[in-house]
């Protein structure tokens, strides 16, 4: 370790180091809620700062294993104005039920060095580690409201099934491992190359090692058929975390996708591009046409998460045709921040609605917002416009990348771009049901008026005006995204 | 003011007038009163509507910057991502400002009438936002330059015509009639946005100008391709066979949206695509062909429903299918210009009906039964004229807006060898009269069928609402004339040379306007004289009351045929239910779709959770709820990705054995 090292690591050292002061804060001052919120949103702006500072300079650190780029600063830009996001939404609704927001504050700064390590990684054993320490803080949040059965039930229904998947995952990372002698990603990468470039055939243990690794991550991000978990532990958990768990975890492992798949893998895109395109045409069919029937809009969103997990995964099927390799990769990093700033918001909108104790996120709960809480209402309008892909906004232009991207790779990918075109005009069915609700229905009697907190609301405009600008002007991101996939495939 | 700034402005005032609205609607309706809420909209669109004229004038004219070609502005690079680039822009030329003249004008009508429409309802300046959000969307469609921009303008008249139609949304009906609207436009949009890409795959640019100029180096093939989706997207919005039957129901919306929206404005968008891609349909004739098809049936089978609707605005609504049909006939048949001849006039003609028609509802107290109006002609007087003003016009009688525009489409149609459009369409053309008298005849001739509560009641609509419909049967006597005259090389046929000149070559098409002698006076003779006849007829059935000429209804023949045996009854019952489009539907989507929806959801729940569910509470009767739900399930669905890696582990190696 030298100290040129420890200067590469920096961000996500502070990401660390963050997270304990908040855990000192808490001991220091019990139950007291500013002093945790404040050293949390100022340990972010400093982890923001160092990781632009640090990202100036591409670099390795500890010979090899760990790798800033352009696409771990874009990526740790992102993860860390979500969790700033999600700490502005959670404070009333954890406050509503007497939760401790301190604990929650550090549980989520931890999750965040997780996916910083993630976006680091250059080694196959650092990449795990980081999934790990993504994941486990998740199981945490998932099961926070300790006392509410249903929280608990998705808690540990999450915890069993993420192990369960986890351990798929090493048992597929040992395959590649055992198959290349390395553990370096440009090491692997090289090793497969010498396999995929000579004629011979995939080795049977190399295609387990793949559909090892395809089931861990197709678990990860939650893509059909490995799917099951979402619905119960997005419904189950308190409703900000279920914001952070459709949003932070999913985008942290389609980085440990970009990492392992485009990075180690990519010489055998060959092999596995069809399975990703059956991945994304099932998991977009599957997860739209089921949310068309759900009633309570929180699980509704939990099926939705499904569906634009679909269309994440086509700008990867993109990225295996050589004719669209950047196209789809900017594609994918593009929707993966449109999509993080819209669902965010959307949840957020239910978690201000719950502020008060009792409240279901049942369709009706939403009828007659309109006019109750218009500010609101006007807000989750957007943000589920956004959702169904319609323009002047964040989701339009990702979806409008993300299959100019397919239909530029052509081939399988070319007809994932038909079938996302009409999951889209399916999606929009159930996005506007809510809208309808919220303008055209009356409320059954007469809720008294909500409280919206100032950071609350702070956080939900910021929200909306990244929705808005992503999609007026995605001039502004375009660039870094560009580089960022371009970090990736030199 | 340079051209440039004021064809940025008849967009920004809409655009603008909305945000005002419906951010301070409600404050100043509340507190100052509804005139006073829609003053700005109302103001807004009429300077819109100066700014349109202007930038026409110079379009038509030819002026600088416009020249015969048109011009082009741009805005800004929207979307800058690397090979894929859109500006923002706008391009003005003939064809367009034909577009604006129409647009605007009935625009800025519909608001004035709307101040006395609406005033008795409570979402006044709502009704008013949405309108100038209506305009602004219209107009983006009609000036933007580039399809990706169209598209969105395309989505966005989609939208407020979907909050208009469900403006009175604790209706149930119009709950569903928007949702209606909405969603089969959406099945034609997919088309069009599948034409769209198909289009950038090909051409790598968007911008409409690049595109017809490159058109030519496709295969003919992919043409073909790009036509159809386009057409998919034309046939949704201007509600053509099989996608009529949003347009109906789309009268549950206030009338003066159906004037503004379903007649005069939105549902020629399609029209209007058509010919503005006209390069691209040119070259794929078998697609024109489908065009002239779709175009021909869509106006026979409106008109026959038309027969037999009871209610005044649905009667309307079928017409507006079967003038539209027209057009989409005279664009397959290649004549791009009587296309857009009839646009204006019909727009014009249609927009009065319309608002005649909200000007009798609203004299009959919010009945649109035309079997509980009759005798209305001397209450009603402006009212009855100007409709009958109407009604001349789009029954085709000279000198009237209608007699040119239609004669000149089944002229072309016979002249390019379409002889089966020139029958229908001749057909129809006394179908329309007939209709169209047996609407007047049922609500201002013969005996007074109102509810006698009602009856006394009655009056002549206000200032507000009849000076727009005075306005609008001025371009409805005379706009035939202005543009359709002189005979041989008429005034609409000279402006819109320079935009169809190049395609009508193409296409190996005539268009010529018609000439008062030869072949062309004997065509016209012959519509003028089944449409003469088409009126007489109604008059035999439904009476007339006109000056001298009185005779009487003879309403129980008409019942004699309803009930009479055979072909005769099958016929009426047929129009009567529409030809049962909205049963298929019903079972097609609705019960068969649905059903399909359902199932998934009843795989995932029962085949997945079910199984599980069940297996959950055999294995632990003893443990709690919370084990029982936790173990049971967690297993099975370890279960089942367990299932899921053996099936990739098995595609893996099927893929590495193909190697």
């Amino acid at each position: 370790m030298s100290w040129a090292d420890l200067a590469t690591i920096a961000p996500l050292a502070a990401a660390i180091l963050v997270a304990g002061l908040v855990i000192l804060t808490d001991i220091a001052l019990p139950g007291r809620r500013v002093p945790a919120l404040a050293v949390s949103f100022i340990g972010l702006a400093v982890v923001a700062g160092l990781a632009i500072a640090v990202g100036v300079h591409p670099a390795t650190a500890f010979g090899g294993a760990y790798r800033v780029d352009d696409l771990t600063t874009y990526l740790d830009l992102l993860f860390v104005a979500v969790i700033a996001l999600t700490l502005m939404f959670a404070p009333d609704y954890l406050a509503a039920r007497d939760l401790p927001l301190p604990e929650f504050a550090a549980v989520l700064i931890f999750a965040l060095s997780g996916v910083m390590l993630i976006s680091a990684s250059a080694d196959l054993v650092i990449l795990f580690l980081g999934l790990e320490l993504m994941v486990l803080p998740g199981y945490l949040l998932a099961g926070f409201a300790k006392r509410d059965a249903l929280s608990t039930e998705g808690a540990i229904k999450y915890f069993l099934l993420g192990s369960f998947s986890s351990a798929i995952f090493l048992f597929g990372l040992a395959f590649v491992w055992g198959l290349t002698g390395t553990t370096r990603i440009d090491g692997v990468a090289a090793a497969l190359k010498a396999i995929a470039g000579g004629s011979t055939p995939l080795s049977p243990g190399l295609a387990m090692g793949l559909a090892f690794l395809t089931t861990g991550v197709a678990f990860k991000i939650a893509a059909v058929p490995f799917h099951y978990w979402t619905p119960d532990a997005y419904q189950g958990s308190p409703t900000p975390v279920t914001g952070y768990l459709s949003v932070v975890p999913k985008i942290g492992a389609f980085a440990l996708i970009l990492r392992l798949f485009v990075g180690a893998l990519g010489p055998l895109s060959a092999d596995w591009d069809i399975i990703i395109v059956l991945l994304a045409a099932a998991t977009m069919t599957l997860g739209n046409l089921v949310a068309l029937t759900q009633d309570s809009v929180k699980r509704m969103l939990a099926y939705s998460s499904i569906a634009h997990t679909g269309y994440m995964l086509i700008g990867l099927a993109a990225w295996s045709s050589p004719n669209s390799r950047i196209e789809g990769l900017e594609g994918l990093l593009y929707y993966g921040a449109a999509y993080a700033f819209m669902n965010l918001g959307a949840f957020a909108v239910i978690a201000a609605l719950q502020r008060r104790t009792g409240i279901s996120s049942q369709l009706e709960t939403f009828a007659g917002l309109g006019r109750r809480e218009p500010l609101l209402a006007a807000l989750m309008t957007l943000f589920l416009l956004s959702l169904t892909g319609i323009p002047p906004t964040a989701g339009f232009f990702a979806k409008a990348y993300i299959i100019l991207a397919a239909v530029q790779a052509g081939g399988p990918a070319g007809i994932l771009a038909v079938i996302a075109v009409l999951n889209a005009a399916v999606a929009a069915f159930y996005y506007l049901r809510v809208v309808v609700y919220m303008f055209m229905r009356d409320p059954r009697g007469e809720p008294a008026p909500l409280v919206v907190g100032r950071l609350m609301r702070s956080g939900l405009i910021v929200t909306a005006v990244l929705t808005v600008l992503l999609g007026l002007v995605p001039g502004l991101l375009l660039p870094i995204v560009g580089n960022a996939a371009r970090a990736l495939t030199l | 003011m340079p051209y440039d700034t004021l064809i940025a402005l008849i967009a920004i005032l809409p655009i603008g007038g909305f945000a005002f609205t419906a951010l301070f609607g409600r404050r100043i309706q509340a507190q100052y009163g509804k005139v006073a809420a829609s003053a700005v909209p109302i103001a807004l669109v009429g300077l819109a509507w100066a700014a349109a004229m202007i930038v026409a004038a110079g379009a038509i004219g030819g002026a600088a910057p416009f020249g015969a070609h048109g011009h082009g502005i741009t805005f800004w690079e929207w979307i800058p991502a690397g090979q894929f680039s859109v500006s923002a822009g706008f391009f003005v030329d003939a064809l367009t400002a034909c577009l604006l003249i129409v647009v605007t004008t009935i625009g800025l009508l519909v608001h004035i009438y709307s101040v006395g429409y609406m005033s008795h309802d409570g979402g006044y300046w709502r009704f008013f936002a949405y309108l100038n959000l209506f305009m602004f969307s219209m107009l983006l469609l009609v000036l933007a330059d580039s399809f990706l921009v169209i598209f969105v303008a395309w989505e966005l008249v989609g939208l407020s015509s979907y909050l208009l139609i469900g403006f009175w949304f604790p209706r149930h009906s119009a709950a569903l009639a928007s949702k209606k609207a909405f969603i089969v436009n959406r099945v034609g949009d997919v088309g069009f946005i599948l034409g769209i890409m198909l289009i950038w795959v090909n051409l790598h640019t968007l911008n409409v100008q690049a595109v017809l100029a490159g058109i030519g180096g496709l295969d003919h093939t992919t043409i073909s391709w790009i036509a159809l989706l386009i057409l998919c997207g034309a046939v949704g919005k201007s509600a053509q066979f099989p996608l009529h039957v949003w347009l109906p129901d789309a009268m549950e919306g206030p009338t003066p949206v159906s004037a503004l929206i379903h007649a005069a404005t939105m549902v020629n968008a399609g029209v209007y695509l058509i010919a503005r891609t006209s390069p691209i349909f040119a070259r794929a004739p078998e697609i024109m062909v489908v065009v002239a098809a779709l175009g021909t049936f869509t106006a026979i089978l409106a008109a026959s429903i038309a027969f037999t609707q009871t209610d005044i605005k649905r009667v309307l609504a079928y017409s507006t299918l079967s003038q539209l049909g027209y057009m989409f006939a005279a664009l397959g048949v290649g004549a791009w210009a009587a296309a857009i001849f009839h646009l204006m006039a019909h727009g014009f003609f249609k927009g009065l009906l319309f608002l005649d028609s909200g000007s009798v509802i609203h004299a009959v107290h919010d009945e649109q039964d035309m079997r509980k109006m009759g005798g209305l002609s001397k209450k009603i007087p402006i009212t009855y004229w100007t409709m009958l003003i109407g009604s001349v016009a789009i029954s085709g009688i000279p000198p009237l807006a209608g007699f040119f525009s239609k004669d000149e489409i089944l002229g072309d149609a016979f002249k390019n060898g379409f002889l089966w459009v020139w029958a229908i369409g001749f057909l129809v053309a006394a179908m329309t009269a007939f209709y169209m008298f047996r609407l007047i005849g049922l609500t201002f001739w013969g005996e007074s069928r109102v509810d006698p509560a009602v009856e006394p009641t009655i009056h002549e609509s206000g200032r507000a609402m009849t000076i727009p419909l005075i306005l609008l049967a001025i371009p409805t006597i005379f706009i035939g004339l202005f543009l359709g005259l002189p005979f041989g090389a008429s005034r609409l046929q000279g402006w819109l040379e320079p935009v169809f000149a190049p395609t009508v070559a193409l296409a190996n098409r005539t268009e010529q306007p018609f000439a008062l002698f030869g072949i062309d006076g004997a065509l016209i003779l012959a519509s003028v004289t089944v449409a003469a006849i088409g009126i007489v007829l109604a008059w035999r059935f439904f009476g007339v009351n006109l000056g001298p000429l009185r005779s009487k209804a003879r309403l129980n023949t008409v019942s004699a045929i309803a009930s009479a045996n055979g072909a005769t009854r099958f016929l009426y019952r047929a129009s009567l239910n529409k030809w049962w489009f909205d049963e298929l539907n019903d079972l097609l989507f609705i019960r068969i779709g649905g059903r399909i929806a359902n199932g998934l959801w009843w795989f995932d729940r029962n085949v997945v959770d079910g199984a599980v569910n069940g297996t959950g509470r055999v294995v632990s009767s003893t443990g709690g709820r919370l084990r029982r739900i936790q173990t049971g399930r967690v297993q099975n669905y370890a279960l089942g990705i367990a299932v899921g890696l053996i099936v990739m582990a098995a595609a893996y190696l099927v893929i590495a054995g193909s190697r």
